[in-house]
């Protein structure tokens, strides 16, 4: 943390005293677990929680990310979401879609073969996507706004498990990137602000 | 630094709880629930908001977890997702032009309601007052700093910033503390 350090001199230990008083302080206890409402949320799935609109900001971040990592694909052994997608409306659904993604990532998985460095790059961009698919939902309020952020998880979740199962070294699948082939309607019309 | 985030979790049991497993997911919840309430506490000085987002983060958490490889610890992972979600919050309350200019609440923030103790529960609860007194983004900056020991880049990163924006943050912050605390934490004298 030294190269953080703002000023010098007895400032700096006032900083590294006011530091470790506040690491010193107790942590706090939640006056209520919401362990039960994240349970009935999980098993209503894919029934979303929380207050705010999508928050397009993450998403822009996620799909300029994925943008970056374009390499040369082989199109013959492109991952190409199914057509279907598009066609499932309704968030119980696509929430039976992404289970099925998932056991069929665990699955792969399992079947675990190392990756070459830009499968693992690659597959780090998905999951980072992934991530911020799953922020957004958890605050997702509206069956309009998660439909489009759902169909995006699945694409994600059976990209990552394509890759799992392709052959190491493959670099096979990024010209169908699932980022670049997102739901439009997940674009944000509520761009972050900070 | 040991952020209270810092707990290991063994392997077995975040692949029970990637399978769904409830009393698995249970076990990951009370480990973290402190951590990610404290944060999220910290960081919106709601206790209120910081329920929700600790439900949020655990929502986000357990969806995501299948996608979780384990290459790094999964404590690091989840204290992304607190952080991420807690300053989405933020932004979300819309707080951040209150925050910033929210100098005016030291002109009402006192201690005087505690007495200058310097020592023991009392200072901590100095302390805690202190902070609150603090606008929202300049105490986010400070706690991820000095407490969760996030760097300027990493911190301007997530508030979509500059890092002299988290520099000049942490600076105001230290500053604003140091007025208020002054009885409690004194300046070294130099000989």
């Amino acid at each position: 943390m030294s190269d953080n350090r703002l000023i010098t001199g007895a400032d700096a230990s006032d900083e590294d005293r006011i530091a470790e008083a506040l690491r010193a302080l107790p942590l706090a206890i939640p006056p209520a677990s919401r362990f039960a409402a994240v349970r009935a949320a999980l098993a209503q799935d894919p029934t979303p929680v929380g207050r705010a609109p999508v928050d397009a900001w993450w998403m822009a971040l996620a799909a300029g990310i994925v943008a970056l990592v374009v390499w040369q694909a082989d199109p013959t052994n492109a991952l190409h979401a199914p057509a279907e997608l598009g066609e499932l409306a309704s968030v119980e659904q696509l929430g039976n879609r992404s289970r099925a993604a998932e056991q069929r990532l665990a699955e792969a998985r399992r079947a675990s073969r190392p990756l070459g460095a830009d499968q693992a790059l690659l597959e780090r961009e998905l999951e980072g996507a992934l991530e911020l698919i799953d922020l957004q939902l958890a605050r997702a309020s509206a069956p309009a706004d998660a439909v489009p952020l759902w169909r995006n998880r699945v694409r994600l979740l059976e990209s990552l498990a394509e890759l799992a199962e392709a052959p190491s070294g493959s670099a096979a699948f990024v010209t169908a990137s699932p980022i670049a082939a997102q739901d439009p309607e997940a674009s944000p019309d509520n761009p972050g602000e900070i | 630094m040991n952020s209270s985030f810092a707990i290991d979790v063994p392997a077995a049991l975040l692949d029970r709880a990637r399978r769904g497993e409830a009393a698995a997911q249970e076990q990951i919840y009370r480990r973290f629930e402190r951590p990610v309430y404290t944060l999220a506490l910290r960081l919106l000085g709601n206790p209120d908001a910081a329920l929700d987002v600790l439900q949020d983060v655990f929502l986000a958490v357990f969806r995501g977890l299948p996608g979780f490889r384990g290459d790094s610890p999964f404590w690091g992972w989840l204290r992304q997702i607190a952080v991420r979600t807690a300053i989405a919050a933020l932004r979300d309350r819309r707080e951040r032009e209150a925050a910033v200019e929210g100098e005016g609440l030291l002109a009402d923030a006192s201690l005087d309601v505690l007495p200058a103790t310097a020592h023991g529960l009392l200072q901590s609860l100095a302390l805690e007052q202190a902070l609150q007194t603090l606008p929202a983004i300049t105490r986010s900056v400070l706690w991820l700093q000095l407490v969760e020991g996030y760097t300027h880049v990493e911190i301007a990163t997530h508030f979509g910033q500059s890092p002299s924006f988290s520099k000049s943050q942490l600076a105001r912050g230290l500053k604003q503390l140091r007025a208020l605390l002054a009885p409690e934490v004194p300046c070294p004298t130099t000989a």
